[in-house]
């Protein structure tokens, strides 16, 4: 059951709009590395996951995940609320408005809505901790992008934070990754990951 | 009452406390609904205060209430034993 809380992981305040800047971060909302797919991922995979360790990182990092999205929403709403049309037409993406207006539409950059083939939900415990820190790293590397685009210091705050945070996830999915191998190590079903009750 | 009968109570509060904060949503002023909102709500606190303290945290914060971290304990939600 999930619960929400009326509050964000930092306060987000956005002081100049820029409706362009909007179009390129909302991908983080619905692109094929943003924060939709990371909690979709992560939540999805929990299910067959082995151990308690394993079920419980992904369940606490995928509800994170969905926190970071809404912080992603709050950051194109800012940007681009009440913008005027003109600005759109010299800021912003005139495709982007004419489909959505100033809303938060889960997409990419370029368009494309959200798709869950950039996710991979597999079965095998291994596996999926890989696709979860090749996903971390894909994350944080477009945060990067971001970084190198945007030189709006009320942005950059709110996407250094989310990044460092990509940054912790892969430590921590790391450290999940470790442990799961020495267990399967010494039941000797190392690589296969299937009923081995660990 | 056992683990899962105790369970089922705080899902049975916590479903009647939610259906009730929708009609909520669309009807704010009605105060006899606000009245049994707050009733369930408080039943349903007290009923997962319960559960936790013998049973362990339904939630991840509330782990911080125990001697030692006992959040990843078995069952999860979508396992059968959370649900007989």
């Amino acid at each position: 059951m999930f619960k929400y809380s009326k509050f964000l992981q930092i306060p987000i305040n956005i002081r100049h709009k820029n409706p362009r800047l909007a179009n390129v971060i909302a991908t983080q909302y619905g692109g094929p590395n943003g924060e939709l797919g990371a909690s979709l991922r992560y939540l999805s995979q929990r299910y067959t996951m082995p151990d308690d360790v394993t079920k419980g990182l992904l369940t606490d990092i995928g509800v994170e995940e969905l926190g970071h999205l809404e912080m992603v929403g709050t950051l194109v709403r800012q940007l681009s609320a009440d913008a005027p049309a003109d600005e759109w037409a010299k800021m912003g993406s005139w495709e982007y408005y004419a489909d959505n207006g100033a809303s938060v539409y889960p997409q990419n950059s370029q368009g494309s809505p959200f798709n869950a083939a950039s996710i991979a939900v597999t079965g095998d415990p291994l596996t999926n901790l890989y696709e979860d820190l090749a996903a971390e790293q894909k994350a944080r590397a477009v945060y990067d992008n971001i970084l190198r685009l945007s030189d709006d210091a009320d942005v950059n705050e709110v996407i250094k934070f989310l990044r460092q945070r990509e940054v912790v996830h892969f430590q921590r999915f790391g450290e999940a990754l470790d442990k799961l191998q020495s267990k399967l190590k010494t039941k000797r079903v190392m690589g296969t990951g299937m009923k081995n009750n660990c | 009452m056992n683990k899962n009968e105790m369970l089922y109570k705080v899902q049975q509060y916590n479903f009647a406390a939610y259906d009730m904060l929708l009609y909520l949503d669309t009807h704010p002023d009605d105060r006899k609904a606000f009245r049994m909102f707050r009733q369930l709500v408080e039943k349903y606190k007290k009923l997962k205060a319960e559960y936790e303290e013998k049973f362990g945290p339904l939630e991840a914060y509330s782990a911080a209430d125990f001697d030692s971290f006992n959040w990843l304990k078995s069952p999860w939600p979508w396992e059968r034993m959370a649900n007989v």
